[in-house]
């Protein structure tokens, strides 16, 4: 109950959604850009979501998304592009402290700046390496995996 | 005070899979940590996106060395929802019999593992005695211990006998009255009470807010448990209670995990009455239309999400695999300040930390 009540409040920030465009979801999704997160998020909080269960990032053709799993006895995505050259959302750590780790995967794995959290040290990538955003598929990698090992 | 800093891992005989974290102490008190992932990580997520919707299952098999079966059900149940694949009922329950099993594994190794952190060797060399039952069983059933290479899309490879049934039924009446014993020892010995209790506090709000999910959050009030709040699988036929305690701290989330054991070996009990006959398998269709599909489930650990992306080609666009770990790691900071450094090995096992889930 409380994910359709937040999901018919936060309809009135969605973009307009293309059905062409995007492929089904089995779960509700409110599509936003990111300068509608955190108000996204209040309306969440409000309607006593608290759970985030992770962040994914997912390209649609050249575009990439980052989908934010919320879970209330039923699931709800919030889906924000990723629009260059800005590459940057805000971060969620001071309403939900549980999406540390998921923003900083985020960071490491797509190169997404998240706005707000340091993300200077590695956490899941080697300190030496240089192979890019492995999961990046708009800029050209070099995930040579052993080069970086044998340096 | 001084203060000092002590390196605890990659490779320390505390954890039993790298991790680092430092430690940061003032006298015998812990001041602060700081955590370092990546040490197992294998780029599964990364590597699924080159291989069929089939050799995957092997490789999500291979995410987690204790709740492999999870995994691949979990990664099945999505590819089987793009698909719009109903799966046979026997299948379905093989898979959550398997499910529970691993459940009272991963449950009895963890109790292992904390008695032996604390320090109690003989309640270390106990549950894993019992375990030793368990993992008979699923290699009776599977023809692995750990990974178990049993799923596939569209249902499980390998049926259940009558006389594998028998079997099934003996050893879980055995581990019915072992677990009792384990519980007999948590809930009263002295030394593990005097080890376990006010220490590594997670207060209900601290879970809401860290997302923390599981037997960690259910010990200190939450009541999620996937397999009732979301029913997959054919979870809502069957009667089990979800174990919560309040005290939040690691002897409650021992004795959650030891009544959940309980509650699991009843669930097998009603699985094995209640088998359905017929197939075990449904025919995979070759092409899985363009979709996205999220699959939830309740692994030993928690909540596991698998998110599946098909751009309709021979390989999945996109997994992303969620795992209970991750935000269980964030509150260990937390939990460890203030401490002792002796404290700091009970509430480490008492996390229940799978670091391979967390790196994947």
């Amino acid at each position: 109950m409380t994910v359709t009540k937040a999901f018919t409040a936060m309809q009135k920030l969605s973009l307009t959604r293309n059905e062409e465009t995007y492929p089904p979801l089995n779960e509700k999704q409110v599509f936003l850009s990111a300068d509608q997160l955190l108000p996204a998020i209040e309306i969440l909080q409000k309607n006593n979501i608290f759970h985030l269960s992770t962040i994914t990032g997912v390209y649609q053709g050249q575009q990439l998304y980052l989908l934010y799993h919320f879970w209330q006895q039923e699931g709800i995505t919030l889906r924000i592009p990723i629009n260059q050259p800005a590459n940057e959302v805000p971060t969620l750590t001071h309403l939900i402290p549980g999406a540390l780790f998921y923003e900083r995967e985020i960071a490491e794995m797509f190169a997404v700046h998240i706005n707000g959290l340091d993300t200077s040290q590695k956490m899941f990538l080697p300190d030496n390496w240089e192979g890019g955003a492995p999961m990046r598929k708009d800029t050209p990698s070099t995930t040579d995996i052993e080069k970086s090992e044998h340096q | 005070m001084s203060r000092l800093t002590i390196p605890i891992g990659p490779q320390h005989p505390l954890l039993k899979e790298p991790l680092s974290f430092n430690i940061t102490l003032e006298g015998e008190n812990v001041i602060d940590s700081v955590l370092r992932l990546g040490y197992v990580h294998r780029g599964i997520e990364k590597l699924a996106e080159s291989r069929s919707y089939i050799q995957n299952i092997t490789l999500f098999e291979r995410v987690c060395g204790i709740c492999s079966h999870i995994h691949t059900t979990t990664y099945c149940q999505a590819v089987e929802g793009l698909l719009g694949l109903e799966v046979p009922r026997r299948g379905v329950y093989i898979r959550m019999l398997l499910c529970e099993l691993e459940r009272i594994h991963s449950h009895l190794l963890w109790l292992g593992v904390l008695a032996k952190n604390i320090g109690l060797n003989t309640v270390f060399m106990y549950a894993w005695r019992d375990r030793e039952i368990v993992l008979d069983l699923m290699e009776e059933i599977s023809g692995g211990r750990v990974s178990h290479a049993i799923n596939t899309i569209g249902g499980v490879r390998k049926d259940l006998s009558q006389e594998q049934i028998q079997k099934l039924n003996n050893g879980l009446t055995d581990l019915f009255d072992r677990v009792k014993d384990l519980l007999r020892i948590v809930e009263n010995d002295r030394s593990f009470k005097a080890r376990t209790r006010g220490i590594g506090f997670l207060s209900e709000e601290e879970v809401q807010r860290f997302c923390v999910v599981g037997p960690v959050a259910r010990a200190s009030g939450g009541r999620v448990d996937l397999r009732k709040d979301t029913p997959y699988a054919h979870y809502d036929e069957l009667s089990f209670n979800v174990v919560t305690m309040n005290e939040g701290d690691v002897w409650a989330r021992a004795m959650v995990r030891i009544h959940e054991t309980s509650e699991a070996i009843r669930l097998c009990e009603q699985m094995v009455e209640k088998l359905p006959s017929g197939e075990i398998a449904a025919t995979m269709k070759r092409k899985v239309p363009a979709g996205e599909f999220i699959s939830r489930s309740e692994a030993p650990r928690g909540e596991v999400i698998y998110f599946v992306k098909s751009d309709g080609s021979q390989s999945p666009a996109r997994v992303k695999v969620r795992t209970p770990t991750l935000t269980a790691l964030i509150t260990l900071p937390k939990q460890l300040r203030g401490l002792q450094m002796a404290d700091v090995s009970a509430v480490v096992a008492g996390v229940d930390l799978c670091i391979a889930c967390a790196d994947r």
